[in-house]
């Protein structure tokens, strides 16, 4: 197998998965989650009181203190639920795809196969 | 096993934040002397892949889920470099817009998902890489589910540093639930490392996985 051919087998799974397949993940709270829940971990600045008057609700759970139009892996305005998971899964997998393709070239600018390091004794390696 | 807001302390977030960017710095500095350019689209659709992966949360006994955390499987497939700053650049999506992880718990989060496993991933890489297939596969699966549970041993960890386990028996309830359902959640873990690495190993990138080209 060719490296071209791995990198458009893993494209092409990373694009199943985020679009499609995470369509049905499990709702249930995570490992930590239900641990947290289990043993009534508080986090700081919790109040009892408070909570007991107005309990949190599921979205303020899920946005971490930060609203984001992509909180909770859906996006925010689009009605149908699958295709709110399926757009978030692209943008999420491919900003992680965008990020390290520019940090990937910008570190190896310089480890070109046969580069100046290795002057006179490479051809390109290809 | 994303660590949300408010359940870290400032010393305990701020010396895991210190960690990481240390880490970090480190992972910055090897890559820009290792890391073949022809790897890049390789790391950056591995990440992808990560990230897709860790979408999909399967269920574990209990009423509870779990879903792939990968960051053994891109220290295994890229070597620990590549692998911790992608990891790194994922669990900052995440946090930032995903709202999945605490900004507060970014660099915990990176010490428990990404420079733990990355590291461990990049040493199974220089060990595994010599062996023959059938025994290197469920290694790798095993080093995958190893990282598992020592990442929920970390969170657990961190947790009481920051003061949120103030009973010894509170202390030992939870480590038995993190240990015991990411003992479960491992093992799903670890199945998928093993295929993907031999997969993987059956491939042009073979030779950088087994050392004789080393990439990263």
């Amino acid at each position: 197998m060719k490296r071209k051919t791995v990198i458009m087998v893993f494209a092409a799974a990373a694009l199943v998965i985020a679009a499609v397949v995470s369509f049905w993940a499990s709702s249930h709270p995570d490992g930590l989650e239900w641990a947290i829940e289990e043993h009534r971990v508080q986090p700081a600045g919790h109040d009892e009181a408070q909570e007991a008057a107005e309990p949190a609700t599921a979205e303020e759970d899920a946005d971490e203190g930060h609203p984001s139009p992509l909180a909770d892996y859906g996006v925010a305005g689009v009605p149908n639920e699958f295709a709110s998971n399926a757009l978030a899964g692209i943008i999420g997998s491919g900003l992680v795809l965008g990020v390290m393709l520019l940090v990937g070239y910008t570190l190896s600018r310089r480890n070109r196969a046969g580069s100046a390091r290795t002057a006179g004794s490479a051809d390109g390696g290809r | 096993m994303h660590i949300g807001t408010g359940f870290l302390s400032i010393p305990v977030a701020a010396g895991c934040g210190a960690i990481a960017a240390g880490a970090v710095a480190a992972g910055a500095a090897r890559a820009r002397k290792t890391l073949d350019e022809r790897m890049v689209p390789v790391v950056g659709v591995m990440g992808a892949f990560v990230f897709a992966a860790q979408m999909v949360n399967f269920p574990v006994a209990a009423g509870t889920s779990g879903h792939l955390a990968g960051g053994f499987l891109l220290g295994l497939l890229c070597g620990w470099a590549p692998a911790l700053l992608t990891m790194t650049a994922l669990l900052a999506i995440q946090a930032l817009v995903f709202a999945d992880g605490g900004l507060d718990a970014l660099g915990a989060n990176i010490v428990n998902m990404g420079v733990m496993p990355c590291l461990l991933g990049g040493a199974a890489r220089l060990v595994l890489g010599r062996r023959s297939l059938r025994l290197a596969a469920p290694a790798a699966g095993v080093g995958a589910w190893l990282a598992v549970v020592l990442g929920s041993g970390m969170v657990v960890l961190e947790f009481f540093l920051s003061g949120r386990l103030n009973t010894s028996a509170l202390f030992w309830a939870m480590t038995t639930s993190m240990v015991g359902v990411h003992a479960l959640i491992g093992i799903v873990e670890g199945v998928v490392t093993a295929l993907v690495f031999s997969y993987v190993a059956k491939s042009e990138l073979a030779p950088g996985l087994t050392g004789k080209e080393v990439t990263a």
